[in-house]
């Protein structure tokens, strides 16, 4: 065999050594990485990792109890005021009793501003000076001679023109004052869950460590 | 009455709302209570595999299910669980690790490095003793291929973790996931040759 020949030959023994090296390396190594990754956790992790959670979950239920338990108790006050607000918006029929000329002599029902006028001197016995469009009020003598002593404390007064609107609503659309009060003291429910997650979940992207309370 | 009947309407309505809002957290208490029991051990080996210490490796571990428990109400929405699971705990991981600021390459003398199994091997003598040195080796140069090189590597390595898993994990395509772990074995084996021919 000539030079080049055993050169030829040399370098293929070379590379086919190189070869059978790296594939011993590849071995070993894929063993290595294996046995790298191979780690078992310590025994019970799975009861520790579950016993975390529970007592999480624990305070977080207590939290969600107290918020139902004040959504509720709002609900219930949100429905009780429009009722009482309804209740209060009634003429009280003893009060009008007491004066039956006044009723005689007004009989159209309180839907207008009635202004106080020297020709109808029985009105200014009902009706308490209101105030006009430009915030005006009888004067105080007038007042005194217009208003007789009642037996009823407080005074009652006749309705302000947007308490006659609310009355009128109300009297009309009953059963929508009440849902329209319901789905707001709802929202407002949501509105606090919400606003609850979003600080639990800017908590979580902070990433803090785990604690067990 | 009418008043009281319509304020007993409502707090029906709120009761029945927590019902349903009751058996919801139970399902998802069911479902997150599952993933502990199929993917806690996955999702300690990850975090392991980049903190290499148990303590550590638990805790980032406790930490990962606490977020999925933060983001219980999206639990029914995964389509791929596992997979989900190990991005939340490898991105643990990669923030604690980062945090603590230190090495992959770690001393032999450190007390919570795992022992390599030589003892108890079933393999010749000589062969275990290489096998534990070159675990040893391989401790210390994991380090060197650039990190975008080695988070495939060392994820690959873990046995629950199939290369589609790997590249969900990181956000990259199987493809860049082969390729880049093809390039960090080559780097390691140039590292392992030259310590292995040096310690001879």
């Amino acid at each position: 065999m000539g030079e080049q020949d055993y050169n030829d030959a040399g370098r293929q023994g070379q590379a086919g050594g190189r070869d059978a090296e790296n594939d011993v390396l590849d071995r070993e190594l894929d063993a290595a990485l294996a046995k790298y990754a191979a780690i078992e956790p310590r025994p019970g992790l799975e009861e520790r990792i579950l016993a975390n959670l529970r007592s999480q979950r624990t305070s977080t239920a207590d939290r969600a109890w107290w918020k139902w338990g004040l959504a509720g108790a709002l609900a219930a006050v949100v429905v009780v005021a429009a009722a009482l607000a309804w209740i209060s918006g009634k003429p009280s029929p003893p009060q009008i009793v007491q004066h039956p000329s006044t009723i005689e002599q007004s009989p159209n029902p309180p839907q207008m501003p009635i202004v106080a006028s020297d020709d109808h001197p029985a009105v200014q016995h009902v009706i308490r000076p209101t105030r006009t469009a430009g915030g005006h009020r009888a004067p105080p003598a007038a007042m005194a001679e217009a208003n007789p002593k009642l037996d009823v404390f407080p005074s009652p007064r006749p309705l302000s023109e947007q308490e006659k609107i609310l009355e009128s609503y109300v009297n009309q659309f009953r059963q929508e004052a009440v849902l329209i009060a319901r789905a707001r003291s709802e929202q407002e429910i949501r509105d606090q869950q919400e606003e609850m997650r979003d600080a639990d979940a800017d908590e979580g992207q902070h990433g803090n460590g785990t604690t067990i309370r | 009455m009418s008043e009281g009947k319509r304020v007993v309407a409502g707090e029906a309505i709120l009761s029945g709302l927590a019902t349903i809002e009751r058996s919801q957290d139970e399902s998802r208490n069911e479902m997150l209570e599952t993933l502990v029991r199929e993917h806690s051990r996955l999702v300690y080996r990850i975090a392991y595999a980049v903190l290499r210490g148990h303590h550590d490796a638990e805790d980032a571990t406790q930490e990962t299910f606490m977020r999925v428990l933060r983001y219980s109400s999206k639990l029914a929405a995964v389509e791929d669980p596992k997979t989900w699971l190990a991005r939340i705990a490898w991105r643990v991981a990669v923030d604690r690790s980062r945090q603590r600021g230190r090495t992959r390459e770690i001393a032999l003398d450190d007390p919570e490095k795992p022992i390599p199994e030589a003892a108890s091997s079933d393999a010749p003598a000589d062969e275990t003793l290489h096998g534990a040195e070159l675990i040893a080796a391989l401790e210390r140069v994991i380090a060197a291929p650039p990190e975008k090189l080695r988070e495939p590597l060392i994820l690959s390595t873990i046995e629950e973790m199939s290369p589609r898993e790997v590249a969900a994990t990181l956000g990259i395509n199987e493809a860049a996931v082969r390729s880049r772990v093809f390039r960090a074995r080559q780097i390691l084996k140039e590292r392992l040759a030259q310590r292995l021919v040096g310690n001879r």
